[in-house]
């Protein structure tokens, strides 16, 4: 049948290019973690990688930070978000923000991290703010949000970066939604506050976390922003993967792999998430 | 990192700007005041180091104005400008394959059904969420092997990894909202398919299908990881070039490739909104 | 001017569980304006997009002017299709739009400029070359689509209900200048619609579609008088279906007998009669051929007349008075109801 046939050519391409390349880049990874590479001809089963890997002191911890940059990162983002989508669609903030918030949409992740330790590293724009304020005199006085252990500047970058990812969603969710389900909540006697929570907000709820799980899984894969903002420990997971791989030592890298492919588990989970709040949103389920 | 946004209406932005064009109470006026900080701030420290080399604690404004890490990006041995054109290169390669493959799969998904869709739409999901580094280690040891890692060939294909779901779902949603019946119609009126296609499809499509390359485009731009892995260090782009410069304590220099590396997104939003601006006045239709 | 034949088409879309369209037989003689009329849902847009080209059957002929049309594709057919949306081309001009199923065959600017002159005089747009389709009126746009569809003078011209878009005074306008630009091109053109009173207003044929196939085909007023089968009767509105036996040109049914005016044809198992037929007067004389004696159930004003509903002898009724003759009553009221024997219509099945 043609159409079966140009239908199936339409698709190939990019299902041929996204197996390949990202299928193919995944089993590649998860073989060469249990000794086996099929370009080396390297076929010596073992499972060294992942006891390297779970040995490495780090870990836990490596674990445990990501996790609550991640989940600090996207709480902060969506709240912010949401927030500033709805003061947006309601009050309104001028061309000035419209375009700011479109605009840092744009920027690569590493310009915001940069920025953001020219802005709150001891000897950076606040702290000296701080100084001419009096409030503090040697660099060292200034609170280290830079490198510390608790990643404030980088979780402020990720909020910063996110936010407006955020509330570009919640917009174009609310848009969709429209005016008509609250006024009709409204008619039937709800007050504003009750409109929103009863009718708007459960309408605009999918989207809205969908686009949180993707900021988490996106947060938790992120090299650049820990690698200028994180302090050196606990690393990041993609840091710590990342200088697992370039180490010096070549036992090493499939031990790496071993570190990325538990992030990598973490974004299965929030791709069935994300799948499963996207259902019903248009975007992807747009058959006529 | 944008794409999910996409795939929701492309309208977002004009929807932002009427409904900043509202009244405002005080309240909500400095909520978005503090946004607004929030999203400024981190480029005020990255402008004013591009302009000058003595800025010292407890200085508020720089000592001296000194635009010399201006020449320096400009001046060959920096490296900056063969990377400011490796980025250039590398982006428009990845985007151009991108749209290659992800335009045609785009009007596949937005216009049929057919078995193992679902399984599509998640290989297509995926990239976005699932964290590229494990991805790229896998292909890693496949480049070396075939002579790719390290090459402008090897991060391009490395690239396609992030753009083509966004080109699928960007273009997607462009068909999605084409009505098919005009092609029809066009042929019914004696246009030949490669007539339907020139006169008809590509030109209504052309305005949505063109932001989606630019933000295709962005995407390429920003990667970092990806070409870190991939390029093994020795593909520097823009991203790559301005943290070597960051960590060699040159904050002028960085502050400057900072500057150019956002350039990029700028005249890609100034080129968007003209595109749809001026695709909006054509199409405009009476309700 | 050219004859269309549709020979036994069928239709099934892929996965649907019934044929679209099935067994399709029907003749569009040279010139003619015939209308497709039938319920939504019933096929007759896969009709037209089979003759388009835009489908192809899965069985059956089409012949245009004689030619077979299996495997030539759109473009070649010289079969135009205009749809309930005008599908006129955003980011083309009026003139654009009109002008181009010639540029297509690669006619002349010049000649093209003044064809599409011509055109926009005759749907009485004249002067509207420059604007674009997003400036016209929904009666404009249609009018404009119309003559981008007539002005490559097309073999067979497909009208899939092009006026259901429109408010009802631009309904008629547009019904008018499409039956007035039929008759001075004389191009073969078969009208789609749902709505029965259109399909039998603006034709000089009716063909009625039940799903997926031809019920009835005609001169119009035959088709609205002489319905030949219930599914057709029903469809074009006359209401009242009463089962009986027939005796010569007497049938028995649950109201009583009644009187035909011509032997019915062997098959008949009922008679029909519409609403507006049935006569109804005050008291209960019931003297008279086919004339009984009954009582007012319900009365529903609808502005030009009343819709009452009569009981008789075991069966219900539907009747149409106008207005004025229904003022003096009401419910609970004995009446009479007369039902002319030239009326009454035997249907089968």
């Amino acid at each position: 049948m043609p159409a079966s046939i140009r239908l199936a050519l339409m698709l190939l391409p990019a299902v041929v290019v996204l197996g390949g390349l990202f299928l193919g880049g995944l089993v590649l990874a998860i073989i060469r973690t249990v000794g086996i590479v099929p370009f080396a001809g390297r076929f010596d089963p073992t499972l060294e990688p992942w006891t390297r890997a779970l040995q490495e002191p780090d870990l836990l911890l490596s674990i445990l930070v990501t996790l609550w940059v991640a989940a600090a990162s996207t709480l902060i983002a969506t709240a912010l978000g949401v927030g500033a989508a709805l003061l947006l669609h309601r009050a309104g903030g001028g061309r000035l923000v419209t375009l700011l918030v479109q605009f840092n949409l744009t920027v690569p992740h590493v310009v915001t991290a940069v920025g953001m330790a020219w802005l709150l590293g001891q000897s950076g724009v606040l702290a000296r703010l701080a100084h001419g304020a009096g409030a503090i005199d040697r660099p060292g006085d200034f609170p280290a949000l830079v490198n510390d252990p608790w990643f404030v500047a980088d979780i402020v970058a990720y909020v910063a970066k996110e936010v407006p990812f955020v509330a570009v969603v919640a917009l174009a969710m609310l848009a969709a939604v429209g005016s008509a389900p609250a006024i009709t909540a409204r008619c039937l006697g709800a007050t504003p506050l009750q409109a929103f929570r009863h009718v708007t907000w459960p309408l605009i709820r999918p989207g809205i976390l969908a686009a949180a799980t993707v900021v988490f899984a996106f947060v938790l894969g992120t090299y650049e922003v820990p690698a200028v903002l994180g302090p050196s420990h606990p690393k990041a997971l993609p840091v710590l993967a990342y200088q697992m791989f370039t180490s010096n030592d070549i036992a090493d890298r499939p031990a790496a792999i071993v570190v990325s492919l538990l992030m990598a588990a973490v974004g299965v989970v929030c791709l069935v998430a994300v799948r499963r709040l996207m259902r019903g949103i248009s975007g992807l389920e747009v058959v006529r | 990192m944008t794409a999910f946004g996409a795939a929701l209406p492309r309208r977002a932005g004009a929807l932002v700007r009427r409904a900043a064009a509202r009244p405002q109470g005080f309240a909500a006026r400095s909520a978005l005041a503090l946004l607004l900080v929030l999203l400024v701030a981190p480029f005020l420290p990255v402008v004013v180091w591009s302009v000058t080399r003595a800025w010292f604690y407890p200085a508020i404004v720089p000592q001296t104005l000194d635009l010399s890490a201006w020449t320096s990006v400009f001046s060959a041995t920096s490296g900056v400008p063969a990377a400011l054109g490796r980025s250039v290169l590398i982006a428009l390669s990845a985007t151009g394959l991108a749209m290659l493959f992800g335009v045609p799969a785009g009007r596949a998904l937005a216009l049929h059904r057919f078995p193992g869709r679902r399984l599509v739409e998640v290989l297509v999901l995926a990239p976005l969420v699932v964290p590229p580094l494990a991805v790229a280690m896998g292909l890693h040891a496949v480049f070396l092997k075939i002579g790719l890692a390290g090459t402008v060939p090897g991060v391009v294909l490395a690239h396609i990894i992030p753009t083509l779901p966004y080109v699928i779902l960007v273009s997607a949603s462009v068909f999605s909202a084409f009505d098919t019946g005009l092609e029809d119609q066009a042929r019914s009126l004696g246009a030949t398919p490669s007539q339907v296609l020139r006169h008809v499809t590509v030109p209504l499509l052309a305005p949505g299908l063109a932001v989606a390359a630019l933000f295709a485009f962005l995407v390429s731009w920003s990667q970092y990881g990806l070409t870190l892995l991939v390029g093994s260090g020795r593909v520097p782009t823009m991203p790559l070039i301005l943290m070597q410069f960051v960590t060699a304590g040159r904050q002028d220099v960085a502050g400057a490739i900072a500057v150019l590396t956002v350039l990029p997104g700028v005249l890609a939003l100034v080129l968007s909104a003209r595109i749809l601006a001026a695709a909006a006045a054509r199409e405009r239709t009476t309700s | 001017m050219s004859r269309i034949v549709l020979e036994s088409l069928t239709k099934t879309y892929p996965g649907a569980p019934r044929p679209a369209v099935r067994g399709f037989d029907l003749d569009l003689p040279a010139g003619t304006l015939t209308t497709l009329v039938g319920p939504s849902g019933c096929g007759k847009s896969t009709v037209l997009r089979l003759i388009a080209g835009l489908a192809e059957p899965d069985a059956g002929r089409i012949l245009i002017g004689g030619q077979p049309m299996a495997g030539i594709p759109p473009e070649r057919r010289g079969a135009v299709l205009m749809g309930q949306d005008h599908r006129l081309f955003p980011h083309m001009s009026v003139a654009e739009n009109v002008g181009f199923g010639l540029r297509m065959r690669g006619v002349d600017p010049a000649v093209i400029r003044s064809k599409v002159a011509d055109m926009l005089d005759l749907v009485q747009l004249p002067g509207l070359e420059s604007r674009r389709p997003s400036e016209l009126s929904g009666g404009q746009a249609q009018r404009v689509a119309l003559a981008r569809a007539l002005v490559v003078e097309p073999a067979v011209l497909l009208l899939d209900e092009p006026l259901s878009d429109l408010d009802p005074e631009l309904r008629l306008d547009m019904r008018d200048l499409i039956r007035r630009a039929q008759h001075q091109t004389g191009i073969t053109t078969l009208f789609v619609t749902h709505d029965r009173e259109e399909a039998v207003a603006v034709a000089d044929r009716t063909a009625v579609m039940l799903a997926g196939e031809l019920a009835r085909h005609g001169r119009p007023a035959d088709v609205f008088e002489r319905p030949l089968t219930r599914a057709v009767a029903l469809f074009m509105g006359a209401t009242n279906v009463l089962d009986g036996r027939f005796d010569g040109r007497s049938v028995t049914t649950s109201i009583g007998t009644l009187t035909l005016a011509a032997p019915p044809p062997p098959e008949a198992t009922a008679v029909v009669i519409r609403p507006e037929r049935i006569r109804l007067s005050a008291g209960s004389g019931t003297s008279g051929v086919n004339t009984f004696a009954c009582s007012i159930k319900s009365l529903e004003y609808r502005g030009t007349h009343v819709v009452a509903t009569v009981a008789a002898a075991t069966d219900m009724l539907v009747v149409a008075v106008p207005a004025e003759a229904a003022a003096g009553h009401g419910v609970g009221d004995p009446v009479a109801v007369h039902l002319p024997p030239e009326a009454l219509q035997p249907v089968s099945g």
